[in-house]
């Protein structure tokens, strides 16, 4: 391939690939709690439904840490319905140097590199990269600005406890507001990108 | 009945202040600040824990710098002429409109609810946690900046159980703050 070649290539291509953090949190900044897992205070209903497979089901690929994939490789494989299908069926890459295996339909498991990777899979052609709670994994991702999108579901409820999104020390973030939407179960979308 | 409503400039992150209480992220355009004046309108008292009135207590003077923008001129003269209560055991000092009052909580506010008047605007993380607990807060009030901080002073401590709000009103303003307004 000569140069003339790759010019022609990157103005056909797609714009480069967005990761896109999605995450319900409480008013204290929790994205599960009190306990490990717990997520009983989501409010997910319709509408919210609605917003979750309107603005996602576009995604190409989801990214997971250890954790959060575990919560969901126990949990989805036998739920059914729309969203159901769609987790299932979406490629998706574990994080992780102490999984042993990632049995999840369509997963593939990385052990390092992290930051390396993710930047790989966005020069690739596909639809957004999604990463649903995974604190630790956004945490690794955010100093080295791979995260273009942040997608805050903020439900009415203040815990008093539990894991929170943003880890301790990830110093400051300066985000600029694109949306803010309010659902009618109290709960507001806000999206945001790194200013 | 008057009630309690706790207000606080907060992160995406959920801090009131930063690491070293630093409050450099706040926006104070002229919108905000107008938007909060007229706020202002409704409250008939302030309530302080120790921590926020030292903090709050820039206000005292603030009218006084012939540089500062109108709108801080405004609320530095609402603010001064607003009867505050300080809540602490070991403050020994107050000036301006303050009165200081050292224990029986409950009681106090109780009582205060009681009254003719107008509502009561808590500030500090601290006091409203004890508030918290004590079940005297009735609403809370947002005001949601966009920046992750990553340390600092959270909005809420630590709770025995979760509190369910009911979302009532929200507002966005042109610098990317979002105003949540809750009560229980």
């Amino acid at each position: 391939m000569n140069s003339d070649d790759i010019s022609l290539e990157t103005e056909w291509s797609d714009p480069m690939r967005k990761v896109i953090m999605w995450n319900m949190v409480t008013l204290d900044g929790f994205f599960e709690g009190p306990s490990k897992g717990q997520i009983d205070w989501f409010l997910f209903d319709d509408e919210l439904e609605k917003y979750i497979t309107g603005s996602q089901m576009s995604a190409g690929t989801l990214l997971f840490g250890r954790v959060t994939y575990e919560g969901m490789a126990a949990y989805w494989p036998s739920a059914e319905g729309q969203l159901a299908g769609f987790m299932n069926r979406v490629p998706k890459v574990v994080f992780s140097r102490t999984l042993e295996r990632a049995d999840w339909n369509n997963t593939r498991l990385v052990r390092e590199n992290v930051p390396e990777e993710v930047s790989q899979l966005k020069q690739q052609p596909g639809g957004d990269i999604f990463i649903f709670g995974s604190a630790d994994l956004a945490s690794t991702l955010i100093p080295h600005g791979l995260i273009d999108e942040y997608r805050l579901g903020v439900s009415p409820f203040v815990l008093g406890g539990g894991t929170p999104l943003f880890k301790a020390g990830s110093g400051r973030l300066k985000l600029k507001l694109l949306e803010a939407r309010v659902l009618k179960s109290g709960v507001v979308i806000l999206h945001y990108k790194p200013e | 009945m008057r009630k309690v409503i706790y207000s606080m400039f907060v992160s995406l992150d959920g801090f009131i202040e930063g690491p070293n209480r630093n409050l450099d992220w706040h926006i104070v355009d002229g919108e905000l600040h107008t938007y909060v004046n007229d706020q202002q309108r409704e409250f008939d008292t302030y309530l302080y824990g120790r921590r926020m009135y030292e903090v709050m207590a820039y206000w005292e003077t603030a009218d006084k710098n012939p540089s500062s923008p109108e709108y801080e001129i405004e609320f530095a003269r609402i603010w001064k002429r607003t009867p505050k209560i300080v809540f602490s055991r070991t403050l020994e000092q107050v000036e301006g409109n303050v009165r200081l009052v050292r224990d029986n909580i409950a009681e106090e506010i109780t009582k205060l609810k009681e009254q003719l008047g107008k509502n009561m605007d808590l500030g500090g993380p601290n006091i409203a946690s004890t508030f918290m607990q004590l079940g005297l807060i009735d609403e809370y009030r947002l005001f949601v900046h966009p920046v992750v901080l990553g340390s600092g002073t959270p909005m809420f401590q630590a709770l025995d159980n979760p509190i369910h709000l009911r979302l009532v009103e929200t507002r966005t303003f042109g610098s990317g703050v979002v105003y949540l307004r809750y009560q229980r």
